[in-house]
């Protein structure tokens, strides 16, 4: 029976119970590990030998099934949120341990939800960057696109320009987009390889399956950011008809909005959570 | 720096000093069109910094120059880390700012609004459609 | 053209930038500490199929301006040489923007500001090495004094002790005796990495646009030749030739860690082999000193990445 081990889970407190849930309908062995003990009682540790990499946490005790504290690859990891460390005395100490949790991110033979470190870059690149950079992802077929974005003074063309979102508040780029005749917002929800579908400006409004054209493309947007969940924000144009066509405007592999969908008890939202913990705990869905 | 040592092609462990007093140099002046800048970028190479462009390909580091290759290699591995670290402090500050969103939703109800990103765009779209 | 960011004085750029000058290369400069006061960067990313046309813009000086459409390739020194650039909200917005720059533009750019990060991480690396074929050193990164002990006890020798990350550390060889009297009861551990010494001969590849692969061997009696001055120990350098297969492994890490320059840490193996496996990779440095390596081994790196940056006519079709 695979393990699973989560990490900071408990930033998101109604996805943190399904996955518990999971794991003891799966007899599953749980260990949780909190935002503020990653990285100080438990800690990662990697390890190469003859050519095979090794992984595993020191202070992490499974509630169940205790052995090796290595994780293997029917082990999964869900990394859910995690905080740079505080600082030390020792600004080089400081960068080792950061340089240890993403090695152990990377190397990891376990199924890792959502895998970090500084090979990913879904956590090392400003989305928009990674926008620009993936979409479209099936070429002429796609309905996907990224909006238009311009950096520098906000372009006079006529055309309505806004500030890109967080960018300008930490890297101080001046990123500027606009999207031709938007239509409603819609949060599309990843996970593994199943989608749905919410339109957020109508909040009583439920989950559903997408067209297939946009569902294809959100699993290959997903699978080319490195994401096995994940949330995205996105707007048909209205000047397109139909699902002809979206525009993406942000990307997260926080589950916040997943979060808030099962606080309103959105039964699709917890059925798509059970269908992919099931699937991973029983080994059919391949985490990376 | 001394005429003989540029000639020879060398920076001699007794130049280091003086590299070390003069500090940076100025950027190169813009200029009015790229051939002045490209000029400029010449004059600051074959001033304080000539050095640079005699040392080149065809000239091998005597014994008396080692010391100071030697030195320039520990130099270069230094700017080699340096250059990973600004785009990691970025991506350090993304992480924080991201912790500093989590921490403002935090304590509200979480099915009380949407996320601190969703509402930017859904804010940004009414400006957009208006 | 090619476009040339960094400062002026940095050793590597100035090398860069002499050798464009002196094999007339046609380049543009932008020196760190203009941007955002007298060179600003302006972008334009629009939707569509990927190719030309979906990233427009200019390096704009005060009164003339170069169209990103002239330029051919970039090369990046951006974030070395020790210099302070202002930290005024026009300074950081364009230096953001010429990270950007580096990771939108769609020809050559050595190297792309997300691909350097790597280096950042030693193990992150080693997935990375490990699928080219190369052989990486048993190593422990982290961990209980258990592991430690346990792993110490399964090398032949001391093992070396080095850091995880790209900060700078004197390697130096440890016995676990050594190591278990540094450690403080009641401290936690420090994440420090041991790793199996490997006999053999020290190997810099220099790796252009991950397809030139210019090596050379260091002879030294050094722990770490890159500074010997530190142990009294003097280093030489060789050009040399690469077997096939092992040239045909650092391309291909080079390119699965998407760099278009990487100066690849590799230990020979004692006698020589023609296979990657016996080969062992240390470390793929992602913004690499290469000019040190050009002067001692005559090595021609700056005119591979020349060439690749600006495609001399004859090659470009």
């Amino acid at each position: 029976m695979p393990r699973l081990v989560l990490i900071g889970a408990e930033q998101f407190p109604h996805l943190s119970d399904v996955l518990h849930h999971e794991a003891r309908r799966a007899d599953a062995p749980l260990t949780d590990i909190s935002v503020e003990a990653w990285g100080t009682s438990a800690t990662p540790w990697v390890e190469v030998k003859d050519g095979r990499l090794r992984a595993g946490l020191l202070g992490a005790a499974p509630s169940s099934g205790a052995g090796d504290d290595a994780l293997g690859p029917e082990d999964v990891l869900w990394c859910l949120f995690e905080k740079p460390f505080p600082p030390t005395q020792s600004p080089y100490l400081d960068t080792e341990h950061e340089a240890l949790r993403d090695g152990f991110h990377t190397c990891c033979p376990a199924r890792s939800i959502n895998r970090r470190g500084l090979l990913a870059p879904l956590w090392t690149m400003a989305v928009w960057r990674l926008l620009a950079l993936r979409l479209p992802v099936r070429q002429e077929d796609s309905v996907l696109r990224a909006p238009h974005f311009h950096l520098g003074p906000c372009p006079e063309d006529g055309r309505r320009w806004k500030p890109w979102p967080r960018e300008a508040e930490f890297s101080r780029a001046e990123v500027w987009w606009t999207v031709p005749a938007p239509g409603a917002l819609h949060l599309a929800v990843v996970m593994g390889s199943r989608v749905t579908l919410w339109p957020l400006e109508a909040p009583d409004g439920g989950g559903v399956r997408p067209p297939p054209g946009l569902e294809a493309d959100l699993l290959q947007l997903a699978a080319a950011c490195g994401a096995d969940v994940l949330e995205v924000l996105l707007v048909p144009s209205t000047d397109s008809g139909g699902d002809a066509g979206w525009t993406v405007l942000q990307l997260s592999a926080l589950p916040e909005e997943l979060e808030t969908l099962l606080a309103r008890e959105h039964p699709e939202a917890r059925a798509q959570v059970e269908h992919f913990v099931r699937s991973l705990l029983q080994g059919q869905e391949v985490a990376r | 720096m001394a005429k003989h040592d540029i000639e020879q092609g060398l920076i001699t462990s007794q130049d280091l000093p003086k590299l070390a007093e003069a500090g940076h140099v100025e950027a190169p002046a813009v200029g009015r069109n790229l051939q002045e800048l490209r000029q400029a970028v010449q004059d600051t190479l074959v001033g304080q910094w000539s050095l640079m462009g005699v040392i080149d390909t065809g000239k091998k580091a005597s014994d008396l120059g080692k010391k100071a290759a030697d030195a320039l290699t520990d130099k270069a591995k230094k700017d080699e880390d340096a250059a990973t670290h600004r785009e990691k402090d970025a991506r350090d500050e993304a992480h924080r700012k991201m912790n500093e969103d989590k921490a403002k939703k935090k304590g509200k109800e979480a099915s009380a609004a949407l996320g601190a990103s969703a509402n930017a765009f859904a804010s940004a779209l009414s400006d957009l459609r208006a | 053209m090619i476009l040339v960011m960094g400062p002026v004085d940095e050793l590597v750029t100035a090398f860069f930038l002499a050798h464009l000058t002196a094999t007339r290369r046609e380049y543009v400069f932008v020196d760190e500490r203009h941007l955002g006061t007298q060179v600003h960067l302006e972008l334009d990313w629009r939707p569509g199929p990927p190719g030309a046309g979906k990233l427009t813009g200019a390096v704009r000086f005060p009164t003339w301006s170069v169209p990103l459409e002239q330029v051919s390739g970039i090369f990046s020194r951006l974030g070395t040489g020790g210099i302070e650039p202002p930290q005024t909200p026009g300074s950081l917005a364009q230096r953001a923007h010429a990270a950007a720059l580096l990771d939108l533009f769609q020809g050559p750019v050595a190297n792309r500001a997300t691909a350097m990060l790597s280096n950042g991480s030693k193990p992150c690396q080693y997935a990375a090495i490990l699928a080219a074929g190369l052989r990486v050193p048993d190593t422990l990164a982290g961990g209980a004094p258990w592991h430690w002990e346990r792993f110490a006890r399964g090398l032949e020798g001391d093992p070396v002790i080095k850091s995880v990350s790209d900060e700078r550390s004197l390697v130096k060889q440890v016995s676990w005796e050594e190591a278990r009297a540094a450690m403080r009861p009641g401290h936690p551990l420090p994440p420090h990495q041991f790793q199996q010494r490997i006999p053999g001969t020290n190997v810099r590849a220099h790796v252009v646009g991950a397809r030139e692969v210019l090596a050379c061997r260091a002879e030294s009696l050094a722990l770490d030749y890159r500074h010997p001055d530190m142990t009294g120990h003097t280093v030489r350098l060789r050009a040399m030739e690469l077997p096939a297969p092992v040239a045909d492994a650092c391309r291909q890490l080079s390119r699965a860690l998407g760099l278009e320059l990487t100066g690849i840490d590799l230990i020979e193996p004692p006698g020589g082999s023609n296979s990657p496996a016996d080969w062992v990779c240390l470390e793929v440095n992602t913004c690499p000193g290469f000019m040190w390596f050009e002067q001692h081994s005559g090595l021609p790196i700056a005119r591979a990445l020349a060439d690749h940056l600006h495609p001399p006519l004859s090659s470009s079709c």
